[in-house]
């Protein structure tokens, strides 16, 4: 199989759009790779990627192409968690200045296609987009509601005084 | 249409535990949904906890420790001192959690590097490490005694656990002088433009006064009560005056012996003694002795909770006679007064220490006929937490670093370790010369049980005489073989 990369594989989106791409490229998502191995076939087969939509899938892709040569994911979860949370690379950023509903579709197609590099990269961005703010600012960007009454909202205020500045 | 509240708990899981504990609390804070998923969240508080300071070995209310821990990083930060001084206890218990959860390498502690870099910041090195009642009359401005006897004692079991004596640094080279911002980022160096005052010169008073050494003591670093409780000001006084010593010592030795005592924190947590990688196997006989000890040893070594056998490093100082006499006797100071501080020079022995295990004694079981070990009667072991461990009883030799034919250096030793009902580790050794006892040391091992900081106390003589001599002691370990070295200059 010296032609592995190559080859191609035919996907679906969810609103039955037919993407072509690279079968490397696809394999950065794990669901992909274990449905080619189970399929047998690779290529002739579409393969339906059921809960993502064509304009997602094509983001997501895009992402894979960056990252199509990057080494395995490692086992090695302790080591990984442990590394500076705020480390995006600054191709990945620029790919992440997308809508919010973007960005969530992105975090929900990678989760769904098990491609755990790109969901890190979103929950990140997410995250970083949260840090600093005060929960105002926070309704704000993500539209939240306070449903909070005075009494609940001053009662929290003062279980989280563990967190405040001295 | 995609949006945060729309996703499944699990990816909230993924993207909380990328945020720091305030914008966790700030979460909480904005709606009802996002408070329900965060409070109470065990898992979620537990990554977070992992992800900031080192895992410990047992499972934690992983909630209060991230709300208590960052409370305490906040008052670290903190850039009031009032505010610091008002929780002087709660940083104190907080770091010794810190310290006692510590990652066993230094190197890779989260929670080390994110003490030593709090603990950069001089506001919180005069304030927690600073508050003992030596600083009544040593130290800067800004270094003022806590407002209770405990809490002196906790500031001056920080500043132990710290590690690097605060003292001040011999006089600046004349280029700092005329640098402008070096006198004002440091206006703390001189009480309103007086002389700064040595800080070892009144820890050196507190070492050196015979009156500490009582009975109730054990004329160690114990309190006055016989509690056998540690009083920390006594160490503290301790690793002043050696820091000063060694360092200059250092100095004197052109690096050739390696400065010590210099990282904060490093070594002051229960099993951070590695021991270095044995040196190349030596070609030489070993001595029909020294294999019986061997093998007998083997066998108690694995019994040995506390690491003893092994190789060393010792080091005594001490005044010269008449100093100590003189600053003693001379003058008349009331009994609840400190002496005057002191700066007379003291002579410093570097000794290297190879002891073995002898015998491990099961606590409780009452000894037969040891004669130092009747003062464990008495003690109060109510509120002993933990498992109690053995008293081990060590034997080895002493050898001087400096001249050989010094006659105090070369001696038989031996010892016991045991547990207070403090659960500190307690030492004494005995020095040996021609068959008879001579000097006696009570020690306290920094950062518990198997610390690398290793054993800081007092030495004297064994038979308590009230004139003398006496003075501070430490010991640290270096390897756990008796080797020889054979590679080494």
């Amino acid at each position: 199989m010296s032609s592995e990369g190559e080859q191609t594989v035919k996907l679906v989106s969810s609103d039955n759009v037919e993407i072509v791409t690279e079968r490397k490229v696809a394999e950065r998502s794990m669901l992909i790779k274990n449905m080619i191995e189970d399929l047998g076939a690779p290529g002739e087969e579409p393969i339906p990627i059921m809960n993502v939509s064509e304009n997602v899938l094509k983001k997501v892709l895009e992402w894979c192409a960056q990252h199509k040569n990057d080494p395995a994911p490692t086992q090695d979860d302790d080591a990984d968690s442990r590394k500076k949370t705020t480390d995006i690379e600054e191709w990945d950023q620029k790919f992440m200045q997308v809508d919010q509903e973007m960005l969530f579709e992105i975090i929900l197609a990678a989760n769904y296609m098990d491609i755990k590099a790109l969901l890190d990269v979103g929950c990140k961005t997410v995250a970083n987009m949260i840090k600093g703010k005060s929960p105002e600012e926070i309704r704000k960007t993500f539209n939240i509601q306070n449903d909070f009454t005075p009494e609940e909202e001053d009662q929290i205020r003062r279980e989280n005084e563990w967190a405040e500045d001295r | 249409m995609a949006s945060l509240l729309e996703l499944s708990h699990e990816l909230l899981h993924c993207i909380f535990t990328e945020i720091s504990p305030t914008d966790l609390s700030s979460i909480s804070r904005t709606c009802k949904d996002l408070n329900r998923y965060v409070c109470g969240n065990k898992l979620l508080h537990k990554d977070i906890y992992r992800r900031r300071y080192d895992p410990p070995d047992s499972e934690l209310d992983w909630e209060t420790q991230v709300h208590n821990l960052f409370e305490l990083e906040r008052i670290l930060e903190s850039e009031d001192h009032e505010v610091k001084r008002e929780a002087l206890g709660t940083v104190a218990e907080r770091i010794d959690h810190l310290l006692e959860t510590s990652a066993s390498d230094p190197d890779a502690s989260l929670n080390i590097r994110l003490l030593a870099e709090h603990f950069a910041d001089v506001a919180n090195i005069d304030v927690f490490l600073c508050s003992s009642s030596l600083f009544s009359r040593a130290g800067s401005i800004s270094q003022i005694p806590a407002a209770t006897e405990e809490l002196c004692q906790t500031s001056a079991k920080l500043h132990c656990l710290y590690g690097v004596p605060v003292d001040e640094v011999p006089a600046p080279t004349p280029f700092f002088e005329w640098q402008p911002h070096v006198q004002f980022s440091s206006p703390s160096r001189t009480r309103s433009g007086s002389k700064p005052r040595l800080t070892h010169t009144y820890a050196r008073s507190k070492v050196y006064d015979l009156r500490q050494y009582t009975d109730a003591t054990l004329w160690g670093p114990f309190r006055d009560d016989g509690s056998q409780r540690v009083d920390w000001e006594k160490v503290e006084a301790i690793m002043i005056v050696l820091g000063f010593n060694l360092r200059k010592f250092t100095e004197r030795s052109g690096g050739r012996f390696p400065l010590i005592w210099d990282e904060p924190f490093i070594g002051a947590t229960p099993r951070s003694y590695i021991s270095l990688p044995p040196a190349p196997a030596p070609d030489k006989e070993l001595d029909e002795e020294l294999l019986k000890i061997r093998e007998l040893a083997l066998g108690l070594d694995a019994q040995d909770p506390y690491g003893v056998t092994g190789t060393w490093m010792r080091v005594v100082c001490f005044l010269d006679f008449n100093d100590l006499y003189a600053f003693n006797f001379t003058k008349r100071t009331p009994a609840n007064e400190p002496r005057e501080p002191i700066n007379t020079e003291e002579a410093i022995r570097l000794i290297r220490v190879k002891w073995h295990v002898t015998k491990i004694e099961m606590p409780n079981s009452h000894s037969e006929n040891d004669d130092d070990e009747d003062e464990d009667d008495g003690l109060d072991w109510s509120n002993f937490q933990g498992e109690r461990l053995p008293i081990v009883h060590f034997a080895g030799t002493s050898r001087s670093l400096h001249a050989s034919w010094d006659p105090n250096a070369n001696s038989k030793i031996r010892g016991t370790v045991r547990q207070t009902p403090e659960g500190q580790i307690r030492w004494t050794t005995f020095s040996i010369f021609h068959g008879e006892e001579r000097w006696r040391s009570e020690g306290i091992q920094v950062g518990g049980l198997r610390s690398a900081r290793g054993v800081l106390g007092n030495w004297f003589d064994k038979d308590y005489d009230i004139h003398g001599p006496a003075g501070p002691t430490a010991f640290w370990k270096e390897t756990d073989t008796l080797e020889e070295e054979n590679n080494t200059n």
